[in-house]
């Protein structure tokens, strides 16, 4: 069953077209990893997904209902959740006040900060302490618990190892897949190529603001990511 | 030739607080050569662009230009030597007229006064494909238009070597065709060109030569095809192949 759906998504940044016509696909229950070169356009479509960034044109339909006009908390209450790259806590908040002020605008489900603190226990002994004090990859994991207290039916996830040292990487990556054993339906930017077709059933490239690529994990090889990821073989084909 | 008897960068170090953003690099162009830079995000290329162009100062290493020691010059010294750089996110002065634009850079410096400041603003404004929007203000172009307003404004100071950070993002594919036209152009009269880009495919249709930066060192230097091609190069963007 289709739960997200992207129609034909434009997105700008002033003159800048930062997403071109982008359409895809995600079932429940589904691990999409989108991957491309900085500056392709990834994080822009996930925050326009997520009601942080105005589509120029084009829909987001979220279990078939359009949500593109929607405000982001809204979104939230609907059911998608976004980890925004660099994390974004409330620094000046406690790990538990941080996921308090998400559960604000919490749909129903399994998620609360009990559980939440029993999946993710590296939590625990943070819970009361200003989260601008924790170490990057606690941070992550607090921000990805923070995303989950809201029990959304999509999650977003922009860059979660993005400037983390690799034993960070490694328990932020052991955090989601707990979340990942639940059968949350996920949606994620990842530069690690290896690590996206290792979490991911399906990648997406991209590369200026369009799909090139798409297929599931198991097809993909690292050669024809690389083709579509720099575009080069439009150049060969071009000249 | 001996490229590293036009511009050259030996063992440069530059440290943002604890952070090593360059890591001893050492690069050399040939006078009329161009040269692609390319590297992840963070690689370092635009911290070299702003060494090469003296905008910044290295803790360590040094920056010649035609043989002379110019690390302690700064960019406006730089620029009458015959160093020009463009911006990656192009600020013009709305403001002002396309031409005006451009004759701030022809007069930069003194480089060129009166009539001949005039008559070199409308060359490179006719090079670059701007000639009919000399008397638009600034503020009302395109993207497209204003990435070749910033390398307009560049071109005006007379340079020997050309230093453009990632004017190609954000364009379509037929404006980063116009774009090509108009960099080859200027490289087609002797300028030498440094351009970061990350827009691998647009980059390798005029350059001979590609530079990858990773983490603040230089991890591959040479022919295009043989660069991208390179297991580490392609271990930079995408991680470690398992």
């Amino acid at each position: 069953m289709t739960l997200l759906r992207v129609e034909s998504l434009e997105a700008r940044h002033g003159l800048l077209a930062a997403v071109r016509g982008v359409s895809l696909t995600l079932d429940a229950g589904e691990t999409l990893a989108l991957v491309g070169a900085n500056g392709a356009g990834k994080t822009t479509l996930l925050r326009t997904i997520a009601g942080a960034h105005a589509a120029a044109s084009g829909r987001v339909l979220l279990d078939g209902a359009d949500v593109t006009r929607l405000p982001s908390h809204r979104r939230v209450g609907l059911g998608i959740a976004l980890v925004p790259e660099g994390r974004r806590l409330f620094p000046g908040l406690t790990v538990e006040e941080n996921l308090r002020v998400a559960g604000t605008r919490a749909r129903p489900g399994r998620w609360n900060l009990e559980t939440l603190l029993e999946a993710f226990p590296l939590l625990r002994p943070l819970r009361r302490q200003p989260a601008g004090t924790l170490s990057g990859g606690q941070q992550q994991v607090a921000a990805i618990a923070r995303a989950l207290m809201s029990n959304p039916r999509v999650l977003l996830l922009d860059e979660v190892s993005l400037g983390l040292a690799p034993r960070a990487v490694e328990d932020v990556y052991a955090s989601l897949a707990q979340v990942l054993g639940e059968g949350a339906t996920i949606l994620l930017v990842e530069q690690d190529l290896g690590r996206a077709l290792n979490v991911a059933s399906r990648v997406v490239c991209m590369l200026e603001g369009r799909t090139v690529l798409e297929g599931s994990s198991r097809e993909l090889t690292r050669e024809r990511v690389t083709e579509a990821y720099f575009g080069l073989r439009r150049a060969g084909a071009k000249a | 030739m001996t490229s590293g008897e036009f511009l050259s960068a030996e063992g440069i170090r530059v440290h943002f607080g604890a952070l090593t953003v360059l890591d001893g690099v050492t690069f050399a162009i040939a006078e009329g050569e161009a040269v692609g830079i390319v590297g992840p995000n963070g690689a370092g290329k635009t911290t070299l662009l702003n060494v090469l162009a003296g905008s910044l100062r290295p803790a360590e290493g040094v920056v010649r230009f035609r043989g002379a020691d110019v690390t302690g010059r700064g960019a406006a010294t730089r620029s009458r030597l015959g160093i020009a750089r463009s911006h990656q996110v192009p600020r013009p002065f709305g403001d002002l007229t396309v031409f005006e634009n451009v004759l701030v850079g022809a007069t930069a410096g003194g480089a060129a006064r009166g009539a001949e400041a005039r008559r070199r603003s409308l060359d490179v404004l006719e090079r670059c494909g701007l000639g009919a929007l000399a008397n638009r203000r600034a503020e009302a172009l395109g993207l497209l238009d204003r990435k070749r307003l910033e390398m307009a404004r560049a071109l005006a100071t007379g340079p020997a070597v050309l230093l453009l950070d990632e004017i190609g993002g954000g364009l379509t594919d037929a404006e980063a065709d116009e774009l090509l036209v108009a960099v080859e152009a200027v490289r087609a009269q002797g300028v030498a060109i440094v351009w970061i880009e990350h827009i691998v495919h647009v980059l390798v249709r005029l350059v001979g030569r590609l530079v990858c930066l990773d983490a603040g060192s230089v991890i591959a230097d040479g022919e295009p095809d043989v660069v991208m091609g390179d297991a580490a190069v392609v271990d930079a963007y995408l991680g470690r192949s398992a």
